[in-house]
C-alpha cells in the first residue's frame, strides 16, 4: 500500500522527469535519466517543498543524486514516505 | 487513408490527449509535463497551416524557461503551432546587437524582452538612492530609457517582429518609508516614471508595445509575484501562482497577432442581464438595480457598454417571450444596454446553438469570433458540443463575480483600433433600423428621403488619408477602377493640388454615421478632369450616394472652367455592380477595349443633378 505522500511523490517524480511508475527506483540516478537536467532539479525541489510544506536546505539540494538520495532528505525532514 | 495520413492523425491526436491534461488540471507541474513530453514528440509529419504558426523569442536578464513552457502550451490550446527561442541567460544585449545572433536567424514573429532593473543599475543602486540628489536620479532616469530605447531601435531596424517591452516593476518597499514621496523623485516614483516615459515614447510606435507587468504584478500581488527560494537558486523572477497571470496577458498580443480576436459577446438574458427569470418573477419582479444583487447585474452591463464603446458587438441569444423581453430592454428604469446597443437579437424558444448559426450569418462575423455569456450550465455545455468555435464562458455561479470573468479574457484584444472599428456597434445597429424601415415604405424613393441622409464630401487630409488607403485597397464591387495605391502614394497625391484632388466622402443618417465611405481621385488635365479612381463601400450602395459623389465633382469641376469630365471603367471579376454607372450618369463611351471603357460628359452641355434627399455638407 502506498500513503498520500507516497503517492504525491511518485506523481511529482513522473511528470517532472517523464518517467513511467515502474521506472522509480531507489538507485535511479541523474545520470540514469535524460529530463533530469538542472532546470528539472529545481522544478522538482520546488514541487516537492511547496506540496511537502518543506524547506530543503541548499546543501542538500546539490547533494541529490539519486531518488533514494531524495527520499533520504524527505524523511529527515518529517515527510512520512 | 495512406499511412502517412494515419501517423498525421496518431501525432494529433497524441498532442490533444497531452494537451487535455492540461485543460482539466491547469497546474505548473501539468505544464512542465505536457511541454517537455511535446518537445520529445516528432510533430515535421503535421502539416500547418502557415497562419497558425508562431514563432515567439524571448529574450531576459533572467531566467526564462518557465514562462516558455506556459506560452508554448497556451498558445497550443488556442489552436496555434508555436515555436519558442529562449535566448541564453542573461545574453539579450549581444543577441540584439549582434547581427549574425541566434535570435536573427530564428526569425521570430514576436520578441518578449523581459529585463530586470537590476539587471541595468549597478549594484549599489538601492543602498545609494536616499543619498542621490533629483539631478541624479534624472540622469540616471534618462540613461536607462536610452539604453532600452537603443536596444529598441537596432531590433527594429533588423526584424519586422511585434516586440514587447516589460516596464519595470515599481517596488513595494522603499528605504524611506513613510517618506517616500515627500522627497524629489521617491524609490518608487522613479520607476513609475520611467514606465510612464516608455509609455509615452513608443505610444504611436506600431511595432513597439510596452507590456505593464507592473501592472499585473499589482493586481497580483508584488510580494507573491516572485518566489525568494527559487530567485535565489536559479534566478527565476515569476513565482508559480504569478506565471500563468503573465503567460495569460502575452497571449493577448499572441491572439491579436494572429488575428484570433474575439468580436461579438453573445448575451442570454435571465440571470445574466438581470437577476431572476423574466417569464416568472415579471417586469417588476427580476432583480436590477436596487439590492446587492441587483446592482451586481447593472455593473455586468455597464461593463459590457464599455466593451461596446470600444467596438465589441453585443447580442442577444435569449429562451425568453419577445415581447415581454423587449420591453424590459426599452422601458425598464435601470436598464444600462437599450436595444441600440445590440447588433443582433434572437429571442425565442429555438436551440440557442441554432440560434447562434444566425447571429453569425446576420452579422458576417464567424463562429470563431463569438462569445456566449450564459448561466446555465446545460445550455454552455450544449454550446461547446455543438459549436466548438464558440468561446463559452465559465460563468460563476454569483453574479457578484460575473465582471471579473469577462474581464479575464484576453480575447478581445486588436494591436490596432481604427475609428470605424469603435463604432462597429453603432453601424450594425443602424444597419439593421434602416432594414425595417425599408419594409414599411412602399418605394424605394420614400425610404431615400425618410432616411434624412447627408453627405459630406471632402479633400483628403492626414486625419481621414488613413482611412481613405483602406478603402482604395479593400473595396472590390463598387469600384470603377480597383487601382490600388499604398498610404505613401496617396499622400503623395494629396500633396500636389495642382495635378490631384483626392475626395472623401461620409454618410450620416437618422440612424447613425456610417463615417468614410467612398473615395474619388482626380487626375487634373488642361480642360478635361480624369476620373483615375470612383468607389464606395458597398454597405451603402444603393442610396443613390453615388450620383450624389458624381454631382459634386461635376459641380467642382464646373467651378474650376473644365470643358470635360472624363470617367474610366476596368472590368474585373467583382466590380460589374459598376458597369454602368457612367452610362447611367449620361456620360458618353469614347473608347472601349476589353480591358478598359472611357466615358465623357461635356460640362457645357449636361449636368448631374444632386439627389433631392441627399443634404450636402461642404468639407
Amino acid at each position: 500500500m502506498v500513503n498520500s505522500a507516497e503517492k504525491k511523490l511518485i506523481e511529482i517524480l513522473t511528470k517532472v522527469l517523464l518517467l513511467e511508475e515502474s521506472e522509480i527506483s531507489d538507485e535511479l540516478s541523474r545520470d540514469d535519466v535524460e529530463e533530469w537536467d538542472s532546470l528539472a532539479h529545481l522544478m522538482l525541489i520546488n514541487e516537492l517543498e511547496e506540496t511537502f510544506q518543506i524547506t530543503i536546505n541548499d546543501d542538500d539540494i546539490l547533494a541529490i543524486h539519486t531518488i533514494g538520495d531524495l527520499k533520504k532528505v524527505l524523511k529527515k525532514l518529517g515527510v512520512n514516505i | 487513408m495512406s499511412s502517412q495520413n494515419k501517423g498525421k492523425t496518431a501525432d494529433e491526436s497524441l498532442l490533444n490527449r497531452i494537451l487535455d491534461i492540461v485543460r482539466k488540471e491547469p497546474t505548473y507541474l501539468n505544464y512542465w509535463n505536457a511541454y517537455r513530453r511535446i518537445k520529445k514528440l516528432d510533430l515535421s509529419r503535421l502539416q500547418v497551416d502557415e497562419k497558425k504558426k508562431v514563432r515567439i523569442a524571448l529574450l531576459s536578464s533572467f531566467t526564462i524557461d518557465p514562462l516558455a513552457i506556459y506560452l508554448d502550451i497556451e498558445s497550443r490550446i488556442a489552436g496555434l503551432y508555436p515555436e519558442i527561442y529562449v535566448s541564453p541567460f542573461n545574453q539579450y544585449p549581444q543577441e540584439i546587437l549582434n547581427d549574425e545572433s541566434k535570435l536573427y536567424r530564428f526569425n521570430p514573429d514576436l520578441i518578449i524582452i523581459a529585463v530586470h532593473a537590476d539587471a541595468i543599475l549597478e549594484e549599489n543602486f538601492l543602498p545609494k538612492f536616499p543619498t542621490l540628489s533629483e539631478n541624479d536620479k534624472k540622469n540616471l532616469q534618462v540613461e536607462i530609457i536610452e539604453y532600452l530605447s537603443g536596444l529598441l531601435s537596432k531590433l527594429t531596424s533588423k526584424t519586422k517582429a511585434l516586440i514587447l517591452l516589460n516596464n519595470f516593476v515599481a517596488p513595494w518597499f522603499s528605504p524611506l518609508g513613510i517618506l517616500d514621496n515627500k522627497v524629489n523623485m521617491g524609490l518608487k516614483e522613479f520607476f513609475q516614471k520611467i514606465n510612464q516615459k516608455l509609455a509615452d515614447l513608443y505610444r504611436e510606435n506600431r511595432q513597439v508595445y510596452m507590456f505593464d507587468i507592473d501592472g499585473l504584478a499589482s493586481m497580483h500581488g508584488k510580494i507573491r509575484s516572485i518566489n525568494y527560494e527559487m530567485y535565489y537558486r536559479g534566478a527565476f523572477f515569476f513565482s508559480k501562482s504569478f506565471l500563468p497571470v503573465v503567460a495569460r496577458e502575452y497571449m493577448g498580443y499572441v491572439k491579436a497577432l494572429k488575428n484570433l480576436t474575439r468580436k461579438c459577446i453573445v448575451l442570454d438574458l435571465d440571470n445574466v442581464l438581470w437577476g431572476g427569470v423574466l417569464g416568472e418573477e415579471g417586469f417588476h419582479g427580476i432583480k436590477l438595480g436596487g439590492d446587492p444583487v441587483g446592482r451586481a447585474y447593472v455593473d455586468f452591463q455597464r461593463l459590457l457598454l464599455s466593451y461596446y464603446n470600444r467596438g465589441i458587438l453585443l447580442a442577444i441569444n435569449s429562451k425568453n417571450n419577445l415581447d415581454e423581453a423587449m420591453k424590459v430592454i426599452q422601458e425598464h428604469p435601470n436598464m444600462v444596454l437599450r436595444e441600440k446597443n445590440f447588433a443582433a437579437i434572437r429571442i425565442n424558444w429555438r436551440d440557442k446553438a441554432e440560434n447562434m448559426l444566425e447571429l453569425s450569418d446576420e452579422l458576417g462575423i464567424g463562429l470563431d469570433s463569438m462569445v456566449f455569456v450564459d448561466d446555465s450550465p446545460q445550455e454552455r455545455e450544449r454550446m461547446r458540443q455543438a459549436l466548438p468555435e464558440v468561446l463559452v464562458v465559465d460563468l460563476p455561479s454569483s453574479p457578484f463575480r460575473y465582471c471579473q470573468a469577462l474581464q479575464s479574457l484576453n480575447d478581445f484584444n486588436m494591436l490596432v483600433l481604427s475609428e470605424e472599428d469603435i463604432r462597429r456597434g453603432e453601424m450594425y445597429y443602424a444597419r439593421r433600423k434602416r432594414k425595417q424601415l425599408m419594409k414599411t415604405k412602399k418605394t424605394l424613393e420614400e425610404f431615400l428621403k425618410s432616411l434624412n441622409m447627408t453627405v459630406e464630401i471632402k479633400y483628403a487630409n492626414r486625419y481621414t488619408i488613413p482611412r481613405i488607403t483602406s478603402l482604395i485597397n479593400r473595396t472590390n464591387q463598387f469600384n470603377l477602377t480597383t487601382r490600388r495605391y499604398t498610404q505613401a502614394e496617396v499622400e503623395e497625391m494629396s500633396s500636389h493640388p495642382d495635378k490631384f484632388q483626392i475626395y472623401s466622402l461620409r454618410v450620416t443618417d437618422r440612424f447613425g454615421d456610417e463615417g468614410i465611405v467612398g473615395v474619388a481621385i482626380i487626375k487634373k488635365k488642361i480642360e478635361k478632369w480624369i476620373i483615375d479612381s470612383f468607389l464606395m463601400s458597398c454597405r451603402v450602395i444603393g442610396r443613390k450616394i453615388e450620383t450624389a459623389f458624381l454631382a459634386k465633382i461635376v459641380e467642382d469641376a464646373k467651378k474650376n472652367n473644365v470643358l470635360y469630365l472624363i470617367g474610366e471603367y476596368i472590368p474585373t471579376k467583382k466590380n460589374k455592380p459598376a458597369s454602368s454607372f457612367y452610362k447611367d450618369h449620361g456620360f458618353e463611351k469614347i473608347y472601349e477595349d476589353e480591358k478598359i471603357s472611357r466615358w465623357r460628359l461635356t460640362l457645357k452641355e449636361s449636368t448631374i443633378k444632386m439627389p433631392e434627399w441627399v443634404k450636402m455638407k461642404d468639407g
